[in-house]
């Protein structure tokens, strides 16, 4: 980008959305990191992606005020007030030519965020809503610029339905677009993704109506190869230091601190080989769609959340995100019992079941947990 | 293969013309048909810098 802002031409720059990360607080922590960077770059304009909703729209809001984003959404509202929940358009001026920029979300894109309030989206159809847009943006725009977030095949059936768009930027999508191309007299781009490429091109709008005139694309891969800002490099270094010692933090409040280094948790299965019909219990019991649950829910690397929903995540040799020990995800068997290389030795049970269900089933967690009603959901 | 001689003076035409274009246009810059409907004014030079999907990732993966 340094070696484009250097030649001393107008420059666009614009993103086609999902900016953040997956939900979870980690990736939280590194969204806000990266949106700090994205307000450094300079963007022109950012497209609402589904995911960028994955924090919460307080959250947006906040990183769009801190960092200066230019966020841009048309079709994406409150479902409490019905109002769009961004800017509907940006105009930006280059050159003499007036440039507006409207972002459109895909409504087959689901939205769910991990703020603590429920929130709910109302998205309407892009083309309806382009086509009403189109004519009011254009009597304050000499050329438009349309961040697409619907993938590459809805891009191109909403071009072939929508007139005035001069230029397209498909966001939602994994593939480059490695040459000129055309839908319906709309000059179409795409750079994919997870910021390992960037795509360029050149452009001759016609001034007086804003049309392109010619293309010339390239697509250049951010590998090794590109050389690194030493500015930037050093504070992703340290934002990466930073980021360990936040995990090391959240998971020193849950330390692995009982239990014995010498004995091992088997997984469910080897109880199996004794204990099938209580293992058949188990197969129907909530215990045993625990770490769905959280993972549903982007909370798979949560220490608060995996205490309770893996086998002896605070034990010695209980549940890791690493082989092995990632076996023991779920409520298994010696989540309650103990560990099997105890039992297998000497046949008791190392832990009294009963005592186990309120480290988990606590009034935080479980406010309504009564032993006599619960135990018979996974009697054995 | 054909030579021009042996063809008829309307084929003759038709194949000196679809020759002409083939140079023409490995010639040429790219000219896009969605400038084909050109104004009167003149061109402006603009840079387009786009991303997309960057999804939390501060570096690639790999």
């Amino acid at each position: 980008m340094d070696g484009v802002w250097s030649e001393e031409r107008p420059v666009l720059v614009v993103d086609g959305g999902d900016l953040f990360g997956p939900r979870n607080k980690n990736e939280k922590h590194q969204s806000t990191f990266l949106a700090e960077m994205t307000g450094e770059l300079g963007y022109d304009a950012i497209a609402l992606g589904e995911r960028d909703l994955n924090y919460g729209l307080p959250f947006l809001l906040e990183m769009i005020e801190k960092f200066d984003l230019p966020f841009t959404n048309a079709n994406v509202r409150s479902g409490k007030t019905g109002e769009l929940i961004l800017p509907e358009f940006l105009v930006v001026e280059r050159s003499g030519i007036r440039i507006g920029i409207v972002s459109v979300l895909d409504p087959r894109q689901k939205i769910i965020s991990m703020a603590a309030s429920e929130e709910v989206y109302q998205v309407d159809e892009p083309v309806a809503v382009l086509r009403e847009l189109l004519p009011r943006l254009r009597e304050k725009a000499d050329s438009v610029v349309l961040l697409a977030h619907l993938g590459e095949q809805a891009t191109g059936e909403l071009l072939n339905e929508v007139k005035g768009i001069d230029m397209c930027v498909i966001g939602h999508t994994s593939r480059n677009i490695n040459a000129e191309r055309v839908i319906n007299d709309t000059a179409v781009f795409a750079a994919a993704f997870e910021g390992r490429y960037i795509g360029r091109a050149n452009l001759f709008i016609d001034d007086a109506d804003g049309r392109v005139m010619a293309i010339d694309v390239g697509i250049t891969a951010l590998n090794e190869e590109v050389a690194n800002d030493e500015q930037m490099l050093a504070r992703v270094e340290q934002f990466k230091v930073d980021l360990l010692e936040f995990k090391t933090a959240k998971r020193a409040e849950y330390p692995r601190t009982m239990g014995s280094e010498k004995e091992t948790y088997l997984g469910d299965r080897a109880c199996m080989a004794c204990h099938e019909d209580a293992w058949k219990v188990y197969l129907d019991s909530p215990h045993r769609s625990a770490f769905a649950t959280i993972r549903n829910k982007g909370q798979s690397f949560e220490p608060e959340c995996l205490s309770c929903h893996t086998t002896g995540y605070r034990f010695k040799n209980g549940y890791s995100d690493e082989s092995p020990y990632n076996k023991l995800a779920n409520v298994q068997c010696e989540a309650c019992h103990g560990y099997g290389s105890q039992h297998a030795r000497d046949n008791k049970w190392v832990a009294q079941a009963k005592d186990s269900c309120t480290l988990c089933h606590d009034q935080k967690n479980s406010p309504e947990f009564d032993y006599a009603t619960y135990w018979e959901k996974i009697k054995h | 293969m054909i030579k021009l001689k042996d063809l008829t003076g309307a084929l003759r035409l038709m194949s000196l013309a679809l020759v002409l274009a083939f140079v023409i246009s490995a010639i040429a810059p790219v000219v896009l048909p969605a400038g084909a409907r050109a104004g009167e004014g003149t061109w402006q030079d603009l840079v387009l810098l786009y991303t997309t999907d960057i999804k939390g990732k501060i570096e690639p993966c790999g």
